[in-house]
């Protein structure tokens, strides 16, 4: 984390897409560019879902971002996206209210929300992988296969992974940088996995806690 | 084991989450499968209240690929179904396939909690009131509205609690539910109208605590069956309306050597008070397991929503009723009607055994009303989640029910709490859901 990067939090016992929000951009904060311009933004930014009540305000204050559930009174920009789709090919473009009045604001919570693009989902797996080192509920290893072009991605010590899952590019991404739950991904069929279903239910709780930016030692 | 006349056996046993599942099977069947009972799929206690597996954690007593368990039937509990004569109906609780009682089986973790209590020399009393709601729609109607825009047997206007000169209207459905009791060999007390629209109170008669909750599950069928005879439904759901919400207070008393230990002397009163105030917050998650059970979690509306006690006070979580004799008691306050009985009564077993083994010494008691309290004063959790938070983190608890109930248990409501908030509203909405009552108005 680079060490002027913002501070983010979020309200406790807040609902998932408040975790979720600020699981991501506290993660974002890694990227020294964008905790850069981060760090210099201030006012609150409202993502709200166009197909269910969901909805979150993030606080950009100069030093510290705040993530709270609702779309706060004073939101400058609000943005509206069909969040059951969102990242995925196809899915509606979201719709951005006060950008022309907020310009910084809005381009500057754009970069630091728009995530990896679906070819970097090697990267996203790496990410995940650290950050449940300390987590017993880790697999031993991990085979991703990207169903649209055949690439393989493998993590964990030498040997067989003991679990594998396959998909599309933008859904490897999604599961792997926390954007969709892995669990709903696999019954929705989204992604597909092989291994047995033990160190698989218990991969998605890993998958999960990464999802809502719990400890990553369960 | 099966009675002459017996057609079919119906074996039952309840998931966490409270409906009964289980089989029926041909007398023949029934008794070569004993004593270890039916098989059933292991998925029965890891599915949520719309069928979808629960993932993201794996408990040791799970078979790896969707294996077997037993549902073991309880000989003791054998009665002939009020509505069919020829189906033998049995409890049982859920083993593996070496016997051993599941940590997740509800009827397990109380008869485990019994036996600690026994242990200790006592034994327990235990009287559920059960709280409901009547809708003038029968369940498939009510089924085909989505549980939505339905009617409060009564009308929807306020009424009085205790109100009786509307009996006309429910005595029907309250008459075939006696009916149906005293066939069950369930002994009833009393039925009154509660305060909500379409809201009642069956109190049914004190048993030891395996044996009460056993009853209480029963009453609900019987309920069920009652309702659906007059073409009516009936809601165990904590909330279904606006108005107050349903609960299961639990009525228990301690006894050694057949003498009662809460009348006036001695310590295991406070005791028992103490230890549960002290696992409150984390009972709360067992006593109230839905969503909709924190709808009930707020001021004003019935519930207790601080960790207190004081004698016959009815806002505290834990009432303490002094009476000469073996009528002194403790209403534990705190379970919503949603609740499972087994679980409701296991905690609070828990709970006070805590107190007991390590003397725990109870607050002040409240003689106040301890509702629209100014901050800083202590609370129960307000969401489900919070509660499972408090629950996972409380080792009297933990030691109590046991690490694998406990873990199965917090995971499975972060899992609720998960699917709410996938499926369902983001952030809460200050009314019912749609979601909550498809979820839960005819399954709690």
């Amino acid at each position: 984390m680079h060490s002027d990067a913002p501070q983010v939090t979020w309200e406790h016992d807040g609902p998932p897409i408040v975790r979720m929000l600020g699981a991501s951009l506290r993660r974002t904060m890694a990227d020294p560019r964008v905790a850069g311009r981060m760090g210099r933004l201030r006012g609150r930014v409202a993502l709200r879902s166009t197909v269910g009540p969901q909805a979150a305000t993030i606080e950009v204050e100069r030093g510290s971002i705040h993530v709270t559930g609702g779309v706060a009174a004073g939101a400058g920009v609000v943005v509206a996206a069909d969040l059951d789709t969102m990242g995925r090919p196809g899915a509606a473009k979201p719709e951005v209210r006060g950008a022309l009045r907020h310009p910084r604001l809005a381009l500057g919570m754009s970069r630091a929300l728009a995530g990896p693009r679906p070819g970097e989902w090697p990267a996203a797996v790496d990410a995940l992988w650290d950050w449940s080192r300390l987590d017993a509920a880790r697999p031993q290893g991990l085979r991703v296969v990207c169903t649209d072009d055949g690439r393989e991605h493998v993590v964990g010590p030498p040997g067989a992974p003991q679990l594998e899952v396959h998909g599309p590019a933008w859904a490897l991404l999604a599961v792997f940088t926390g954007a969709d739950h892995l669990g709903a991904a696999l019954i929705e069929g989204r992604v597909q996995a092989v291994g047995d279903l033990p160190a698989l239910s218990r991969f998605v709780g890993v998958a999960t806690r990464f999802m809502l930016g719990e400890d990553g030692a369960a | 084991m099966v009675p002459d006349g017996t057609t079919m056996v119906r074996i039952d046993g309840t998931t966490l989450d409270g409906p009964t599942v289980g089989k029926f099977l041909s007398p023949t069947r029934f008794e070569a499968c004993l004593p270890e009972g039916v098989c059933l799929a292991d998925f029965a206690l890891a599915a949520d209240l719309a069928g979808t597996p629960q993932l993201g954690w794996w408990g040791d007593w799970r078979q790896p690929a969707l294996g077997d368990m037993y549902l073991r039937p309880d000989p003791s509990t054998g009665v002939a179904d009020p509505d069919a004569s020829h189906i033998t109906c049995y409890l049982g609780s859920f083993t593996a396939l070496d016997g051993t009682p599941l940590p997740v089986c509800p009827r397990s973790v109380l008869h485990a909690q019994i036996e600690r209590l026994a242990r200790l020399g006592y034994q327990a009393r235990a009287a559920f009131e059960l709280e409901f709601f009547l809708v003038d729609e029968s369940i498939g109607r009510a089924r085909q509205q989505g549980f939505t825009g339905l009617t409060p047997l009564g009308g929807p206007g306020h009424k009085l609690p205790y109100v009786t000169q509307r009996g006309p209207e429910f005595l029907p459905i309250l008459r075939s539910t006696a009916w149906r009791l005293e066939r069950l060999g369930i002994p009833w007390e009393a039925f009154n109208e509660e305060a909500a629209p379409g809201q009642f109170e069956l109190n049914l008669a004190p048993a030891d605590p395996l044996t009460a909750a056993d009853w209480t599950v029963r009453a609900k069928g019987a309920l069920r069956a009652a309702a659906y005879e007059h073409g009516r439904a009936v809601t165990f759901m904590a909330r279904p309306f606006p108005s107050y919400g349903s609960g299961l207070h639990l009525h228990l008393s301690l006894w050694r050597d057949g003498s009662p230990c809460f009348d006036a002397g001695g310590d295991a009163l406070g005791h028992w008070v103490g230890g549960s105030l002290a696992t409150a917050a984390g009972a709360l998650s067992v006593c109230a397991p839905t969503i909709n059970s924190f709808r009930r979690q707020v001021d004003f509306a019935a519930a207790p929503t601080t960790p207190t006690w004081g004698e016959d006070n009815r806002g505290v979580a834990v009432r303490t009723i002094s009476r000469p004799g073996g009528s002194a008691r403790v209403e534990h306050r705190m379970a919503a009607a949603d609740a499972n009985p087994y679980l409701v009564a296991a905690v609070v077993l828990a709970g006070g055994l805590a107190g007991l083994e390590q003397r725990i010494d109870p607050p002040a008691p409240s003689t106040n009303l301890p509702w629209g309290l100014p901050d800083g004063h202590d609370r129960l959790p307000a969401s489900i989640t919070a509660a499972a938070e408090a629950l996972a983190a409380d080792e009297r608890l933990r030691k109590g029910l046991g690490d694998g109930f406990v873990d199965h248990w917090v995971e499975s409501r972060r899992w609720e709490w998960l699917m709410y908030h996938s499926e369902g509203d983001d952030p809460d909405p200050a009314e019912v859901t749609d979601w909550e009552r498809r979820r839960y108005f005819e399954w709690v």
